[in-house]
């Protein structure tokens, strides 16, 4: 069983708003100071269910892709840690300024380079932009279904049976592979790297592929929709801090504001 | 302009959210042609809904709706009829289909609008939030392309419905035969008490509630103030509270007259499902905590001594 899961490096999602930064020159949001960039957090989860699908299998492999520019080798090599079994990237300037389309592009080339898989893992979306877009990019361009926000996979002879998450509730999905799947967080914590896993990822190589690997021209890259700026929306908002010398003076003033205010 | 609405009822009802899309279209000054593509729902509402032409895709109700049944119909429609804006809202079919949309016609696609800058002859440009709802980004696409758009969910004032009845064109679900899946099971889960969504009080928990047993108080000032339970990605990851009642990027996406939180900082994939909220009231130990740049009152406190507080003086006054 070949497996893929293609994962992100973004800045930390977890890290209070009021502390962000944005390059302004290449209108991205920065890294907080001391704050290392993590793994998307669904693209972990993605490497979580990936890891309990290669279970059902006595001969299964895992490969993580990730593509960007200055990925973080420490960062992006965790799923490794986690038990995956290689990685390939793909860095290059270009990828930073690059849309959806560009991206599952480069991706769907690399996956059809290194693959053929039976299963492409994904998160449902990053973090940083918020798109939700590239895994539908991939199934579209190698023509498999996509199944989105999926939490557990069981196998039925060929035939896999998939729980998908709806906004209200659950539905069970039968597919046949290969296909793509995305996952959020109703997949469950992703497992903490062992001791052991942490020694044997950081020897194992990075497999870097170039984007002139992968045979691109200028033209299927260049991005349609473009980003002018990146800003943090002015907030008008003033807090009033609620006061009191316990707390029960000020729940006390809390609520007497509230009902004063019409709001309960 | 020809616009193509895509607007797709999982019940009897229009939901209410679509008519949000006909306030944006009104940021559009140039002479626009609008036509709605919809998938269920009562024909009678339907025909009074504010556009130039009406197409209606009746939806069998005994099954459920396949995303990919939807795309391959509005795939099929677009190629006979040439549209330069095609616009979806936030719901679980269209999140799946307008991005492969986009794939299968290979033009560019912007999801989560909250507002139209810019249009001329040249360039069109939108603002979307981005990194959750903490930064904001201006894009800009050339207008000679067409271009999938969705629109962020209670951005906009939903439309009032026109006087006028429109004749309604029927056309059929098409089936999706290749790279497809099949629905063997749908299970709803109801959670108990007001749904999130459609609450005007919501009260949430996060990280700061520290166990399972704290979201007792939660669930008990929610139910004194009429209200629903809401919790951040912490709480939920914690198994504190289930997962249909989170808040968040990732979960609901909210708009009550009070939202409460307690022990919540205020990260961006929290603050994207509660932003809309009227008056957020919050509550943290930490003075400097983000989600207070955001709220109409803050209190610092110890948040599970101070619940108990709220809930007795609630009580003092009812």
């Amino acid at each position: 069983m070949k497996i893929c899961v293609c994962i992100k490096e973004v800045p930390d999602s977890d890290v209070p708003s009021n502390k962000l930064r944005i390059d302004k020159e290449n209108n991205k949001i920065l890294p907080v100071e001391n704050v290392s960039n993590i793994v998307n957090g669904f693209d972990l989860n993605a490497v979580e269910l990936a890891l309990r699908f290669s279970e059902n299998y006595e001969d299964s492999s895992i490969s993580i892709i990730s593509v960007g520019n200055n990925l973080t080798s420490d960062v992006i090599k965790k799923p490794l840690a986690m038990g995956a079994d290689q990685i390939i990237t793909c860095e290059d300037p270009h990828i930073e300024k690059m849309d959806i389309h560009g991206i599952a592009l480069v991706l769907s080339k690399i996956i059809s380079k290194t693959g053929p898989y039976d299963i492409i893992f994904c998160g449902r979306h990053a973090s940083d932009f918020d798109n939700a877009s590239v895994p539908f990019g991939i199934s579209e361009l190698l023509s498999m279904p996509l199944i989105n926000i999926v939490k557990e996979i069981k196998v039925n002879e060929q035939k896999l049976i998939l729980e998908r998450v709806i906004t209200d509730g659950f539905q069970t999905i039968e597919s046949e592979m290969p296909l793509v799947v995305t996952t959020g967080n109703q997949v469950g914590d992703p497992r903490y790297p062992t001791l052991k896993g942490i020694m044997e990822a950081s020897k194992k190589e990075i497999n870097k592929i170039s984007l002139s690997d992968l045979n691109l021209s200028e033209k299927d890259i260049s991005p349609k929709l473009k980003i002018d700026e990146i800003y943090f929306p002015e907030n008008e908002n003033n807090v009033e801090i609620i006061q009191g010398s316990n707390n029960k003076e000020k729940a006390i003033n809390l609520i007497t504001k509230l009902k004063k205010e019409g709001i309960i | 302009m020809n616009i193509l609405t895509v607007i797709v009822n999982e019940s009897e009802m229009l939901s209410e959210s679509s008519l949000e899309i006909f306030s944006f279209l009104d940021e559009f000054k140039y002479s626009n042609n609008i036509t709605s593509i919809i998938f269920g729902g009562q024909k009678n509402v339907i025909s009074n809904i504010p556009v130039d032409e009406i197409f209606y895709v009746s939806i069998d109700k005994s099954e459920e709706l396949n995303p990919n049944d939807v795309l391959l119909t509005i795939d099929k429609f677009t190629e006979e009829k040439k549209f330069d804006l095609i616009i979806f809202q936030k719901d679980d079919i269209s999140n799946y289909v307008a991005p492969a949309l986009s794939f299968r016609k290979n033009i560019p696609y912007l999801p989560d609008i909250k507002k139209l800058v810019s249009i001329d002859e040249k360039v069109m440009k939108f603002i979307r939030p981005v990194h959750g709802e903490s930064a904001e980004g201006i894009y800009s696409v050339d207008a000679n392309f067409p271009l999938i758009v969705k629109i962020r969910k209670s951005s906009f004032e939903p439309k009032s419905l026109s006087k006028d009845t429109k004749p309604i064109n029927e056309i059929i679900l098409e089936e999706a035969l290749e790279n497809t899946f099949k629905i063997v099971e749908t299970k709803k889960v109801k959670p108990e008490g007001i749904q999130l969504d459609e609450a005007d009080v919501v009260v949430s928990g996060g990280r700061g509630i520290g166990s399972k047993q704290g979201f007792e108080n939660i669930k008990e000032l929610a139910n004194l103030l009429n209200g629903a339970v809401g919790a951040s990605r912490a709480a939920v990851e914690s198994e504190w509270i289930e997962t249909t009642q989170l808040v968040g990027l990732t979960g609901k996406w909210i708009s009550p007259t009070l939202y409460f939180t307690f022990g919540i900082s205020g990260a961006s994939q929290h603050l994207a499902g509660c932003i809309n909220s009227k008056n957020i009231v919050s509550v943290n130990t930490d003075p400097d905590a983000s989600i207070f740049d955001h709220s109409r009152f803050g209190v610092v406190a110890d948040c599970n001594e101070f619940i108990k507080e709220v809930i007795e003086e609630i009580k003092n006054i009812q």
